[in-house]
């Protein structure tokens, strides 16, 4: 028996030279793959810190933007307005979109509605702009403002949360969900104290991507949210509003050294929000946290 | 793993506190060990032609079977056989899947819960149910068993703290976690979290708890306590354990019911059934032919 394996093992040496080949290759592709991605952001993330710390300046934090210099105060004030904005319009009702396809999916209307969020996933941010612009700048008369730049913002946002929610929800074990009924629980008990609470860690995750994703966006304000050099007068309508990330679109061509310094600071607080939106979610998903930790008390 | 069998004794029991006078007394006998010297036994249960379906298919044919109150039925059979199907029309919860449907009739003290007008919550706050795997909630330990209570009674704290102590005792866990009642329940190990689940179960006093395969994700000293429990529980409530752990069976019930392919093959007192069945089919599942 033994023999017979040994000579196996043998016969097979160009099989196995194959297979060491195809390993080696295999790895040389993927690390050629690594480094060019990986240069890549390494080159993207060196010119905007470098250029961004380079831009920093303590007017940078504490003036609104004059013609093309002067600071972001502005822009920064109106990124997180808008962001905050957005994802509170959103999560309502992504929230119960997400609850109503996850738990009473019973007929058509629920593969329907998954089927409408994939698709509002892939429309390009700005026709929602364009389409924010007809609907509510012009059509309802807001001009520009932060409430048009708001909700198209949470329109971008809604089918991130709907979905991310819908599949957290859809991990809460089968057998705590009929534990729960069989205890004689109604729907809204189990969904609202047994399901929302064990998914909260994937819905925050959801929420999360989006409020970067809404940090982020440029093309669906332009056409909302316009801009303006001052700080937000707190008016919903009539009054444009700045943001980072027209900071970055309006003064990276301009001629002047003082308008590429904001673009590329604006450029820098852009990606460090993002960064630590991305870190808090990976907090918030890691193991042990969410509801184990809330509910300790 | 935690404490020695001792907490588990019958020096943790504990009459539960009963809102109504519709729970059974909670004799206070030291025998935890399933004596056949009492009374004849009442039906608590009978079913009558009960089939059962999953869409077309038909898997339960036309089961007749009767389950005495404070006493142990056990069901057995090989997997697919339906016996958890069996369990799971008992409370109804095969009706949160449409589809899934019963005919015939399952008889609760004479009434048929398959009828119309039969409220699902107040069926399931009269008969609960274990599942195979711990299904602790995201909540403390003392919320997992509050949320059952809440459920039907507004109780002043320290008559809700009374009445999760007493489910915690019944279920001897207490000892094991009066120290850290709002502790997660899921930081419990998992022979742990079933006793709480029967606590759980417990706290609503229930008439029939309904166990499906409650140990077998259990490790062998965690199944030995789970089994003891069961056993007790007996006193207060009518038991039906779902198990294909014939050596369980054996231990804990004092009738037994085999089941094949969806039909009832023979049901009879567990001492008969494991020493002196009737069926050959019986026989060959004892002796390990089939299953």
């Amino acid at each position: 028996m033994a023999d017979m394996v040994v000579s196996q093992f043998r016969a097979d040496r160009g099989r196995f030279r194959q297979r060491q080949f195809f390993s080696y290759l295999g790895w040389a592709l993927s690390t050629l793959a690594f480094l060019l991605l990986g240069s890549a952001m390494v080159w993207i993330l060196a010119t905007v810190f470098l250029r961004g710390f380079d831009a920093l300046s303590l007017t940078v934090f504490t003036h609104v933007t004059e013609g093309t210099g002067g600071g972001l105060l502005n822009a920064i004030e109106g990124t997180f307005v808008l962001a905050f904005g957005g994802i509170l319009l959103a999560i309502p009702p992504g929230l119960a979109a997400g609850i109503y396809i996850a738990e009473f999916d019973h007929g058509r209307l629920a593969s329907t509605i998954r089927f409408l969020a994939d698709v509002l996933v892939g429309v390009p941010s700005i026709v929602i702009g364009y389409f924010g612009y007809i609907t509510m700048v012009v059509g309802l008369g807001w001009k520009f403002s932060v409430a048009a730049g708001s909700i198209a913002l949470a329109i971008i946002s809604l089918p991130y949360i709907c979905r991310t929610s819908e599949i957290a929800l859809r991990q809460v074990p089968r057998a705590v969900r009929e534990a729960a009924y069989a205890l004689g629980a109604g729907d809204g008990t189990v969904t609202m104290r047994i399901c929302v609470p064990m998914a909260l860690p994937g819905i925050l995750t959801g929420v999360l991507l989006s409020l970067a994703i809404s940090v982020g966006e440029t093309a669906p304000l332009l056409y909302t949210a316009g801009w303006s050099n001052y700080l937000w007068n707190g008016h919903l309508t009539n009054a444009p509003i700045g943001y980072l990330t027209y900071a970055i679109w309006a003064f990276i061509n301009e001629p002047f050294a003082s308008a590429n310094a904001l673009a590329y600071a604006a450029a820098l607080f852009v990606t460090l929000f993002v960064l630590a939106i991305n870190v808090i979610s990976r907090l918030v998903l890691d193991e042990n946290a969410g509801w184990r930790r809330r509910a300790r008390r | 793993m935690e404490d020695t069998n001792a907490s588990a004794g019958e020096s943790a029991v504990v009459p539960l506190s009963a809102p109504s006078g519709s729970s059974p007394a909670s004799a206070d006998t030291a025998a935890a060990t399933p004596a056949k010297s009492e009374a004849a036994p009442e039906a608590k249960i009978t079913t009558r032609s009960l089939s059962f379906f999953y869409g077309e298919t038909e898997v339960l044919h036309k089961i007749d079977l009767t389950l005495y109150a404070n006493r142990v039925t056990a069901i057995m059979g090989p997997s697919g056989c339906g016996k958890s199907t069996f369990l799971r029309i008992l409370n109804r919860i095969y009706e949160l899947y449409p589809h899934q449907r019963a005919e015939g009739e399952v008889l609760l003290d004479g009434e048929n819960i398959l009828g119309p007008g039969i409220d699902l919550n107040q069926l399931r706050a009269r008969v609960g149910m274990v599942f195979q795997t711990p299904t602790s909630f995201p909540m403390s330990i003392y919320d997992n068993i509050a949320f059952g209570i809440r459920l039907y009674q507004r109780l002043p704290k320290a008559e809700m703290d009374e009445r999760v102590e007493a489910a915690l005792q019944h279920a001897a866990l207490w000892d094991e976690v009066k120290d850290k009642l709002h502790a997660l329940g899921n930081r419990l190990s998992g022979g742990q979290q079933q006793r709480l689940c029967i606590a759980r179960a417990i706290a609503l006093n229930p008439e029939v708890i309904l166990f499906d395969e409650p140990a077998s994700a259990l490790d062998p000293l965690s199944t030995q306590k789970i089994e003891e429990l069961v056993t007790r529980l007996r006193q207060d409530y009518t038991v039906v354990i779902v198990t294909h752990n014939l050596q369980q069976a054996a231990r804990v019930s004092d009738y037994t019911a085999l089941m094949y392919l969806g039909e009832l093959v023979e049901f009879g007192d567990t001492e008969t059934i494991f020493t002196n069945p009737s069926k050959r089919q019986t026989e060959d599942y004892i002796t390990g032919r089939f299953g």
